[in-house]
């Protein structure tokens, strides 16, 4: 679904953010991105979704190129931000309007998505409120409902879990397992390495912008933690 | 004292962004900023310029050296007590810092009387460059007593508290009376509009009151002194009276102290009411109306626009202005034409038409700053399966539905009314160089945000009133006024409009073009 072959990213004169990452993500994964603060895990999440260019390597999803055709990619995959920045001039709903719009969602389609993952995330009844209003829980939330709205095939989440409640967490973590049930894959960058342990399949760890272990989560956790794991690999 | 120091230099770091000059990475960020700014000085130097040439023609010309003063300290108050009306409320209560800075040891009215200064400092920039040429000339031609120098100082940096305070001030009560309510930038945004209006139509009549300070200069500068009294102390003060020039002083600095004081007893209770947003009870969700990628795009961009007070009095006024013109153009047809007729100057109207209609389609587009205002939401534009030519389309479409039926109309209007005076190739030029003006501005403004995007920003008013992009693109304006008006005029030939609109056409069509072609580019590159 996913395959990153030596994505190579600087800013400026800067360092290389990322620096040859190789990656893939396979249909059915609830793939784990964890590092340290400026690791390069936001920058390759960016990348991938089109938003940053990169100088060297290859993006594929589903088998097409991000450089060479992003509108295919943004057709079949979502990102979100870790501090989602929404349209604060719209109202809820008109956000998820103007999505279903892009993506071509027929009427009855929208309506009934729409509802089903405002109801399981309980912000049905503040839809028709400004996003100006809405606290950054509730951003994530609408932000979360306008990807899902879409079904993509590809859903990459950066700390998806920061400001949403216990309770919306437990549902996302729901929304995953389902999602990829149905054939999807998830990449999502976490700092919370108990939930990474628990909720995925298969776990990446980047330090200074290279890939230092990626694989299934119980091969690279071997017999630790990934907390021990994790500080042992990224104090070295 | 060292915090406020630290919060004002942090202020007028993000206005004039001398950070980003100085350490950015990248260069075209740092080029961006310091473009920012070159369009500041030349903006500041046009406006000195005509404000020197005034002063000199009049002084010059044996009137009172209080008349030159007392007029263009009245525009320059009026020009300040404008921004301050459209922007104030924005800069003194944009509390995008307001949490961390509530949580640090700083008193309150360190916090008020820094976002004051910020606001007063862009004001007092403008006033020095249209006040310091009319004090320099005076200097040369009058020679003054020696405490002129310090005083005129003192009062020139002392000029914009009085608008400063007074339209920020009405500014931030607007927004609090309807901050509450679901139209309340709609409501707030027509009452700007309004008194904005009446300002632009008392500016429109100062260049008559440039030629009655001539003719009659005592009788004007009482009318003029009743309007705006402190403008009087401050051109009295300015050329000898020194008890005027003090009541200038004290008279500013205690306005200032007392709004300061005000701000600082009503500043929590005004954030927690310009803070609390209209909720809607009980909403269920409805079905939703689908429409096309192009539509939504642009619905995003109506809705962006008609969200941001500022942007709408910046680009709105020019399209008002140009039905008030069509609509009284043709009304007083009649009475202008035997005018123009009696006073032979029939070979003009050609050009005043062509000229006031550029000048008001062409004054701010919304293309100068919507790529800009996309602001950190630019995530969603990126990451949306739409070509980046749709995306930008939906913004040149925004600029052409604004402008573009109250011109037409306009145009229509004028070209049929004034038939009588004007030849067959003043009609084409009429006709012709305004559209292919507002073509041009509007690609042409894309074009100059593409190239100085600015997303960094923390209210509407950085990027809509003080982006380097906006302010190119008003200088291209008026140059654009200037080329397509005057070659007609000074030669006599009156086809050389048209040919110029032909080859404006021209260039806006290929800058469009430029634009489809590398929209993938400039929106990655963003």
């Amino acid at each position: 679904m996913l395959e990153i072959r030596n994505l190579v990213k600087s800013y400026g004169n800067g360092p290389r953010a990322v620096d040859g990452l190789s990656l893939t993500v396979e249909a059915g994964d609830i793939y784990g991105f964890i590092g340290h603060n400026g690791a390069g895990k936001t920058t390759t999440l960016k990348c991938i979704s089109g938003i940053l260019p990169f100088e060297e390597g290859e993006i594929l999803i589903d088998g097409i190129d991000i450089k060479k055709d992003p509108m295919a990619a943004k057709r079949i995959m979502r990102y979100i931000p870790d501090n989602p920045d929404l349209y604060t001039f719209l109202t809820g709903t008109g956000y998820l309007n103007f999505l279903c719009d892009i993506y071509g969602i027929d009427e009855a389609t929208r309506h009934e998505r729409i509802q089903k993952y405002a109801q399981l995330f309980e912000i049905e009844s503040k839809l028709g409120d400004l996003v100006s209003s809405y606290s950054h829980g509730m951003c994530q939330k609408l932000a979360l409902i306008g990807a899902l709205v879409q079904q993509p095939k590809l859903l990459m989440l950066d700390e998806p879990f920061v400001g949403l409640d216990p309770k919306a967490a437990h549902t996302l973590k729901g929304i995953m397992h389902e999602m990829v049930e149905q054939g999807s894959a998830i990449f999502f960058s976490t700092h919370v390495l108990e939930v990474a342990e628990k909720l995925c399949n298969k776990i990446a760890i980047i330090k200074n912008g290279k890939l230092i272990k990626a694989g299934l989560m119980d091969e690279v956790r071997g017999d630790n933690s990934l907390e021990e794991l994790f500080l042992e690999l990224t104090d070295e | 004292m060292k915090a406020f120091i630290t919060l004002v230099k942090l202020y007028l770091n993000s206005i004039f962004r001398f950070s980003v000059m100085r350490y950015s990475n990248d260069g075209r960020e740092r080029r961006n900023a310091v473009m920012g700014v070159v369009a500041i000085v030349i903006i500041i130097v046009v406006y000195g310029g005509m404000s020197g040439m005034t002063s000199y023609r009049m002084i010059s010309a044996g009137v009172d050296p209080a008349i030159p003063f007392l007029m263009i300290a009245t525009l320059a108050s009026l020009f300040a007590l404008a921004m301050a009306f459209a922007q104030g409320s924005a800069t003194l209560s944009a509390f995008a810092d307001f949490d961390t800075l509530m949580g640090m040891p700083i008193p309150i009215t360190l916090i008020v009387l820094a976002r004051f200064l910020a606001l007063y400092s862009v004001e007092a920039l403008y006033c020095a460059a249209y006040l310091l040429p009319c004090g320099v000339i005076y200097a040369i031609l009058c020679a003054p007593v020696w405490w002129f120098y310090p005083v005129f100082l003192i009062m020139l940096l002392l000029l914009p508290v009085v608008p400063v305070v007074i339209g920020s001030g009405a500014d931030l009560l607007l927004s609090a009376a309807f901050a509450k309510s679901k139209y309340k930038k709609g409501i707030t945004s027509t009452i700007k509009m309004i008194l904005l209006m009446g300002f632009i139509i008392f500016a429109y009549m100062l260049p008559q009151l440039s030629n009655s300070f001539l003719n009659a200069p005592e009788k004007t500068a009482a009318i003029t002194s009743r309007l705006y009294p402190p403008a009087q102390w401050f051109a009295k003060g300015a050329t000898g009276s020194f008890p005027l020039a003090l009541l200038f002083i004290a008279g500013s600095a205690a306005l200032c102290v007392l709004f300061v004081l005000i701000l600082n007893r009503t500043f929590l209770p005004l954030h927690d009411r310009l803070s609390a947003g209209y909720h809607v009870k009980n909403y269920k969700l409805g079905m939703l109306r689908s429409s096309g990628a192009l539509k939504a795009l642009f619905t995003i961009e109506r809705k962006r626009f008609f969200n941001s007070t500022a942007w709408v009095i910046n680009t709105i006024i020019g399209s008002i202005l140009i039905i008030v013109i069509g609509v009284a153009g043709a009304a007083l047809s009649g009475t202008l034409s035997a005018f123009f007729r009696v006073a032979s100057v029939s070979g003009y109207t050609a050009a005043m038409i062509t000229g006031i209609l550029i000048f008001c389609a062409t004054i701010s587009p919304t293309t100068s700053c919507a790529i800009s205002m996309e602001g950190k939401e630019i995530w969603i534009a990126k990451t949306l399966p739409v070509r980046a030519k749709l995306w930008l389309s939906a913004k040149l479409l925004m600029n052409l539905v604004l402008v573009g039926p109250s011109l037409l109309i306009a145009i229509t209007l004028l070209a049929v009314f004034y038939r009588g005076i004007l030849t067959a190739a003043d009609i084409l030029g009429i006709v012709l160089m305004p559209i292919a003006s507002l073509l041009f501005t509007t690609v042409f403004g894309l074009y100059v945000n593409a190239k100085m995007p600015r997303l960094d920003w923390n209210t509407d008013t950085e990027v809509v009133k003080q982006s380097g992009s906006v302010l190119i693109v008003l200088l291209a304006g008026i140059g654009q006024v200037a080329i397509s008006v005057l070659p007609a005029l000074l030669t006599g030939i009156r086809w050389l409009t048209p040919a110029i609109a032909a080859v404006l056409l021209c260039a806006a069509a290929a800058i469009y073009l430029y634009l489809m072609k590398n929209a993938e580019q400039i929106r990655r590159n963003l």
